[in-house]
């Protein structure tokens, strides 16, 4: 029994006359356990994931450099029954996602193990294959509405072309995924054959938020808090829009098949739906211009979380600014959904009030100590 | 007298350090800048000949761009209608490595600006060039300058050695409080990092782009180190930042907030609130929608008059023709933009020089 799932629908929530269905372009799923990748690795790459593990630019082994808000920054009623971290359960997502909203396709994108940034670029070949095996064997073989992605790292070029066209030849992967923090910016021609092979093949290019690329998360430095630290994956990806792909796009896609083919595709997820990209672009001249044409032609975001203005009557009309409200390109995401609405009402208030009285008495104690 | 217009951003060029400056260094600094050759500390930021650092009809014949104190004049003044302005010199200064050559060519910068500037023009005011690789030796220089009221603002580049809220630096925001001295962080970066998280980019234009992202990573870095909590007397003046962004960031910072502020419980309020109490952005390049409707629907957006600043970013080409106020922007603003924000966010501006 489930708050969340099993609530009676309230008065003010008729059923609509049409269904709307929805296509979710930003589903993680997750490792029960580094092991669940072994029958994809041979013994040599299992010794070195046992023995070594990652070699990644950061600082500690065992979890990120900014301590997150919440345990692997999961909604807390994420934690699968079975055990296992949130999104490892394949019937708990089902029973918890995939049903209750009526996912008509979910797009995997896997962050486990940061295929994208390891050091040794042979076992992260060895692993970004094993990863993108163990997402067909593991998911979306058991469950045909859930459609896997190709993870490369892009600084190994080479390697990531040929799990491309290996992955390609099965025909049942919907993406290809690269990192927005690398050796360098996406733009960079060292990546371009990438492109070109997406282009070819008719899959698009997403772009998760993540990854170690050994630069500071801002172009000030590194910053002392996560809430900075996880604000600047707005600039990595506006940055990445702005370094721009020199490919130009073609024609917008049909709607029908808005998510599956033929484009680039920038999937701004766990991000900037509104991001400053659009507003910095300069206005002066030709090619500035054809700069922000380009954005629009070449990248879809996806909607969560959107960054909106609270309040003070109707949002103003960012889609519009954005030149696509109209165009099948904004991805629709859950919390538009009423998803996280729904997870609001879940909260406990007793819960809600222990959070702000201790927060009242964090804020007491650090005055006096931290900021005396 | 013309109506009140001060222009918070203005750049007067430095010739060279073995040139300008010279007759400023002390003994040792003049021997070793000649007997070493160090010269040619224009920043990479703004290489001198790029159009961006020097509209043409605002081009001297000889030397940089804002190099020539009566065509300086002639153009802030005469053509762009301000009554006062504010020099920011934006030389290498700041990015060199050694402390002391730091602190000796931010000193020589602010007495050349001094003695050839602000004695020759009654209208100019500065801000004050500091060493911040060593912040004690920048406290030093901001004392040195406490008691001149033609200086008004402490003058910073948007990408430095580290986020400007961290506490290494707090001393240094302290001084400046206590003389009412605004922090003004201008673009521009010591290149000790790449400009953004991606990495380093392949054109000028990148780089430009990516120095709002900086500007937004020090606002959310002095926010959150509570540097405003610390110095409730400090403003902060983003100078070239670009304006428009800023809703899309206030909204991204709000809500940001909300989820983690676990971590930082001495921010109490919204960061859009503490934005708009404290932070300050001059209006070129000011990157606006191109109709009435956008630019009305960015100013709602910011919902707070006091942020918007006049400047023409001379000699910078950011607009052509004599009209350095962004197009569209409501008449309310302006008048506030050019005179009272000012007077307000600087308030050694009022003062007797």
């Amino acid at each position: 029994m489930s708050d969340v799932i099993d609530r009676p629908v309230l008065e003010q929530e008729p059923s609509a006359n049409s269904r709307l269905r929805i296509i979710d372009c930003d589903i993680h799923p997750s490792l029960h356990s580094r092991a669940d990748l072994n029958p994809f690795l041979s013994k040599r790459w299992q010794d070195h994931l046992k023995t070594y593990g990652d070699h990644l630019r950061t600082p500690y082994i065992g979890t990120t450099p900014y301590p997150r808000s919440s345990p692997l920054i999961a909604r807390r009623d994420a934690w699968p029954p079975t055990g296992g971290p949130p999104g490892s359960d394949l019937a708990f997502m089902r029973k918890q996602h995939l049903d209750p909203f009526d996912v008509e396709f979910g797009i995997l994108q896997v962050l486990d193990l940061f295929i994208f940034s390891q050091q040794n670029l042979d076992f992260g070949a060895a692993i970004q294959r094993a990863i993108n095996e163990w997402q067909l064997a593991n998911w979306s073989s058991r469950e045909p509405r859930l459609k896997a992605s190709i993870l490369v790292g892009q600084d190994d070029t080479e390697a990531a072309i040929a799990e491309i066209e290996r992955c390609a030849k099965l025909g049942q992967y919907v993406q290809i995924n690269v990192s927005p923090r690398a050796n360098e910016p996406l733009g960079r021609h060292r990546y371009w054959p990438i492109y070109a092979r997406a282009e070819e093949l008719g899959l698009p290019v997403g772009i998760h938020v993540g990854g170690y690329g050994g630069h500071a998360p801002t172009g000030g430095g590194w910053p002392s808090y996560y809430a900075e630290e996880h604000q600047s994956n707005a600039h990595t990806v506006a940055a990445t829009l702005e370094f721009g792909y020199r490919r130009r796009a073609g024609a917008l896609p049909a709607a029908e098949d808005r998510v599956h083919r033929g484009r680039i595709r920038v999937d701004l997820v766990d991000d900037v739906a509104n991001g400053p990209a659009f507003r910095t672009l300069p206005q002066r001249g030709a090619a500035s211009q054809a700069a922000s044409v380009r954005i629009r032609a070449g990248a879809f975001l996806v909607h969560d979380p959107a960054d909106r203005r609270a309040g003070r009557g109707a949002a103003p009309a960012i889609p519009d600014r954005m030149g696509r409200r109209r165009s099948p390109a904004v991805l629709v995401g859950l919390s538009a959904l009423g998803f996280r609405r729904s997870a609001l009402r879940v909260q406990d208030a007793a819960e809600r009030n222990r959070t702000r009285e201790n927060l009242q008495r964090q804020r007491a104690g650090a005055l006096q100590t931290m900021i005396p | 007298m013309a109506a009140t217009r001060i222009d918070c951003d203005i750049h007067p060029a430095v010739g060279g350090t073995r040139t300008t400056l010279l007759p400023y260094l002390d003994d040792h600094w003049k021997e070793q800048v000649v007997s070493r050759a160090i010269d040619g500390l224009d920043l990479t930021s703004y290489p001198p000949d790029m159009p961006l650092s020097g509209r043409a009809d605002w081009r001297p014949a000889k030397g940089k761009p804002g190099s020539d104190l009566k065509m300086v004049q002639r153009g802030a003044f005469d053509q762009l209608g301000a009554s006062h302005a504010i020099c920011n010199v934006l030389y290498g200064a700041q990015a060199v490595y050694d402390p002391y050559m730091a602190s000796a060519f931010c000193k020589a910068i602010n007495d050349w600006i001094a003695a050839e500037w602000l004695a020759r023009d009654s209208r100019l005011r500065a801000s004050i060039a500091i060493p911040l690789q060593a912040p004690d030796l920048a406290i030093e220089e901001i004392e040195r300058r406490a008691g001149d009221h033609r200086f008004v603002s402490v003058l910073v580049l948007a990408q430095g050695e580290s986020l400007l809220g961290r506490r290494q630096y707090w001393p240094v925001w302290q001084a400046a409080e206590k003389h009412k001295l605004p922090i003004a962080i201008h673009a521009g970066s010591q290149y000790r990092g790449a400009p953004s998280s991606v990495g380093w980019p392949s054109y000028r234009y990148e780089y430009y782009l990516a120095e709002a992202q900086a500007f937004q990573a020090q606002v959310l870095s002095l926010i959150y180190e509570g540097v405003f909590l610390k110095f409730p007397g400090l403003k902060v003046v983003l100078m070239e930042s670009g304006v428009s962004w800023l809703p899309a960031f206030m909204w991204r910072a709000n809500k940001t907030w909300r989820g983690v502020r676990v971590e930082v419980p001495w921010i109490d309020r919204e960061p859009a609130a503490i934005m708009r109490d404290h932070i300050r952005l001059t209006t070129q390049p000011f990157d606006s929608p191109p109709d009435a409707k956008g630019v009305a629907e960015i100013i709602d957006m910011i919902d707070c008059d006091k942020m918007f600043l006049f400047a023409s970013d001379y000699p910078h080409w950011q607009f052509d023709g004599d009209d350095a106020i962004p197009p569209h922007l409501p008449a309310s603003i302006v008048s506030r933009m050019c005179a009272d924000n000012p007077l307000e966010t600087f308030p050694r501006l009022s003062l007797a020089a």
